[in-house]
C-alpha cells in the first residue's frame, strides 16, 4: 500500500510539475561543461600562495536524515565540503571556493583567502589556536601585521544543523581604520553548477527548485545582534570577490540557472587595538 | 555653464520623478494584491469558528534574534515578525492554518484563518499553554481525525516556530494528506519571489530596503513530505493542491508543507515543520 501511495504522489507531483512548465529541470549538459571549464580556468588564473589550500583537515559530522550535516575546514580557515542533508554536497564540487575577505578602508590593501579560487599573497600562516569535537580556532595575521582574523568555526546540532563561523578581527596598528570583513562561497548546490540565487538583508542563498532532479541548496546567514552595517547578496560568477571592490559581480537581483556565489559583508570602524566580533552560519536549505 | 547646471537640474528632476512613478507604481500594486486578498477570503467558505483573532502571542529576542508571533485559539498563526519591525503574516488578508485530505473518502478540512474554514471541525481545545509553547487539540466534526498542534518557540541566534503536529486515525485504516500553509506577505509587501526545494519553501524579497523573508522547512524525520508554494495567497484545496514547482517572482503567492500520512486504526503519526526568518 505505502509503495502504491508513493507512486500516486510522485505521479500527482510529476503531473504538477508538467502542468508548469518552465525551464528549470534537469541541469543542462553543455552549460554544465562550460560552467566546470570555466571554474576550472577562474580557478587556475586566480593568484595561489604556496599557503592557499583546498586540502581538508579538520571534518565534522552530525544529526541525521534532515539534519544531517558534514562540512570540511582547511588549515586556513576554509569550508571546503559542505553536505547536508546525506549525500548532497554544495561546496566541493569543481572549484572548492569558500572564505573570507578584509579590505583596508584606509588604505584600500586588499587581504583574502578563497582556498580554490586564489588567495592575496599578504597573509601569514595560519595557526590552529584549538581543535576539539565540535570546533576548531584558526588564527591568521596579515603579512604587514596589521589585522588579525581568529575563526572559531563549530558544528551546531539542530534541526537543521549549521555550521556557526565566528569571526573576531582585530586592529593591531596604531591607527583607527574601517574595515570590509567578508564571507563567501562558491555554492554548487547538489552537484550542479548553474543554480539560481538571491539575498535578503540577513542571508544569501543558493538553490534548485524543486522541479530539478538536485533540489536542495545552502543559505548564509548572519546570527545575532550584529550592531555593524551588513548585508547578504550573491554574485553571478563562482569566484571570490575582491573585498575592496565587492559589488562588481552583483546586480540585486534573483537569478536562476547561473554558476555563482553567496556573500555576505560587514562594513566595521576599529579604533587602535580594538577587536570586533560577528557571527555567520551556513546551512541547508 | 547655466546650460549645464539645467541639464544636470532636468536629469535630477527626470530621476526623481522616475523613483516617485515606481513608487507610485509599488503602492498601485500593493493595493491590487490586498484587494485581490480581500475579495479571495470573501469568497471563501467559513464557520462561525473561523478567526484570525491574536490570542497566544509569543516573544523572543531583541532587534535581529527578534521573534514575535500570536495563535488564535484554533491554532492559526496570525502574526509573524522576524527582525524587529519586519512583519510577515498580519498583512491584508490573514492565512494561515492546517489541512487534511482523507484519501480513502477525498474529503477534505481545513482551517486557513482569514482564508476560511471547511466548517468540518468541532471546536479546538487548548490543553497546555505555557510561556513558549500552547498545545491546541481539535477533532473533525464526522469524529474521523484528531489534530494535535504544539507551537512552540525555539529562542537563540536564529529563533524558529517549531509546529509538532500529531494526526491521529480515530476510524478504520486510511492514508492521508497533512497541509501546514501560510500566506507570506514578506516583510508587508504582497508580491514576493517564491520558491521551494525538497525539504524547504520560502519566499523574500529582492531588492530594497525591506528584503527579509520567511522559510517553511520540513525538520521531521524522513516522512514522505513536499514543500509546496503556491501562485495565490489564499490556502490550498487539501485534496487537490495545485503544486508550483519553479521559481516565481512578483507573485502574490504562498507556501506550505504537504505530509502523506499512512495511519492503521486508532494510530497516530507527528510531523514537524519550522518557520523562520531569512
Amino acid at each position: 500500500m505505502k509503495s502504491v501511495l508513493l507512486s500516486l504522489f510522485l505521479l500527482a507531483l510529476c503531473s504538477f510539475g508538467f502542468a508548469a512548465g518552465g525551464s528549470q529541470g534537469a541541469p543542462d549538459p553543455k552549460l554544465e561543461t562550460a560552467a566546470a571549464i570555466a571554474q576550472k580556468r577562474a580557478a587556475e588564473s586566480a593568484s595561489h600562495s604556496p599557503f592557499a589550500t583546498s586540502a581538508c583537515s579538520f571534518t565534522f559530522t552530525t544529526g541525521s536524515d534532515e539534519s544531517f550535516l558534514k562540512y570540511c575546514v582547511t588549515d586556513n580557515g576554509n569550508i571546503t565540503q559542505f553536505e547536508t542533508p546525506q549525500g548532497h554536497e554544495h561546496i566541493a564540487f569543481g572549484a572548492f571556493s569558500e572564505g573570507y575577505g578584509i579590505c583596508d578602508l584606509n588604505s584600500s590593501t586588499a587581504y583574502f583567502d578563497y582556498a580554490d579560487s586564489g588567495d592575496s599573497g599578504n597573509w601569514q600562516p595560519a595557526t590552529v589556536a584549538s581543535q576539539g569535537a565540535k570546533s576548531v580556532k584558526i588564527v591568521r595575521t596579515t603579512s604587514d601585521g596589521v589585522w588579525t582574523l581568529t575563526q572559531t568555526i563549530m558544528q551546531m546540532t539542530g534541526t537543521p544543523s549549521l555550521a556557526v563561523i565566528t569571526m573576531s578581527l582585530k586592529n593591531n596598528s596604531p591607527d583607527l581604520r574601517s574595515v570590509r570583513l567578508i564571507r563567501y562561497a562558491d555554492v554548487d548546490a547538489d552537484g550542479v553548477f548553474g543554480n539560481n540565487f538571491d539575498a535578503t538583508s540577513n542571508s544569501a542563498f543558493g538553490w534548485n527548485s524543486f522541479v530539478s532532479a538536485h533540489a536542495f541548496g545552502m543559505v548564509l546567514l548572519n546570527m545575532g545582534n550584529t550592531i555593524f552595517s551588513n548585508g547578504g547578496y550573491s554574485q553571478n560568477v563562482a569566484f571570490g570577490p575582491d573585498p575592496c571592490n565587492p559589488f562588481a559581480n552583483t546586480n540585486f537581483t534573483t537569478l536562476s540557472g547561473v554558476d555563482g556565489s553567496i556573500v555576505h559583508f560587514y562594513t566595521i570602524d576599529l579604533k587602535k587595538g580594538a577587536t570586533a566580533t560577528v557571527k555567520a552560519a551556513y546551512k541547508g536549505l | 555653464m547655466k546650460i549645464l547646471t539645467i541639464a544636470i537640474m532636468l536629469m535630477t528632476l527626470g530621476s526623481l520623478n522616475l523613483a516617485a512613478r515606481d513608487a507610485a507604481s509599488a503602492e498601485s500594486e500593493q493595493r491590487a494584491a490586498l484587494a485581490a486578498q480581500g475579495e479571495a477570503a470573501a469568497a471563501a467558505p467559513r464557520s462561525s469558528l473561523a478567526t484570525t483573532d491574536c490570542t497566544f502571542p509569543f516573544s523572543t529576542g531583541t532587534g535581529n534574534t527578534l521573534l514575535k508571533y500570536c495563535v488564535t485559539t484554533n491554532g492559526n498563526i496570525v502574526q509573524l515578525e522576524t527582525p524587529q519591525g519586519v512583519e510577515h503574516v498580519a498583512v491584508g488578508t490573514i492565512g494561515e492554518g492546517y489541512g487534511i485530505c482523507d484519501l480513502n473518502s477525498n474529503t477534505g478540512y481545513f482551517d486557513y484563518a482569514g482564508f476560511g474554514d471547511s466548517g468540518n471541525w468541532n471546536p479546538a481545545q487548548v490543553v497546555k499553554q505555557t510561556t513558549t509553547s500552547v498545545k491546541i487539540v481539535r477533532t473533525t466534526s464526522d469524529g474521523l481525525f484528531t489534530l494535535t498542534q504544539n507551537i512552540a518557540v525555539v529562542d537563540g541566534a536564529l529563533p524558529w516556530i517549531k509546529i509538532t503536529m500529531t494526526l491521529k486515525n480515530n476510524g478504520d485504516a486510511r492514508d492521508a494528506f497533512l497541509i501546514r500553509y501560510v500566506d507570506v506577505d514578506a516583510a508587508g509587501v504582497a508580491k514576493n519571489n517564491l520558491d521551494t526545494t525538497e525539504n524547504s519553501a520560502f519566499a523574500w524579497n529582492t531588492p530594497g530596503p525591506v528584503n527579509f523573508g520567511v522559510v517553511v522547512q520540513n525538520v521531521g524525520k524522513a516522512l514522505i513530505a513536499n514543500s509546496l508554494t503556491q501562485f495565490q495567497a489564499a490556502g490550498p484545496n487539501p485534496c487537490n493542491p495545485v503544486f508550483n514547482l519553479h521559481l516565481l517572482t512578483d507573485t502574490d503567492g504562498s507556501l506550505g508543507m504537504e505530509y502523506l500520512v499512512e495511519l492503521k486504526k486508532g494510530a497516530s503519526t507527528s510531523v514537524i515543520t519550522a518557520y523562520r526568518g531569512m
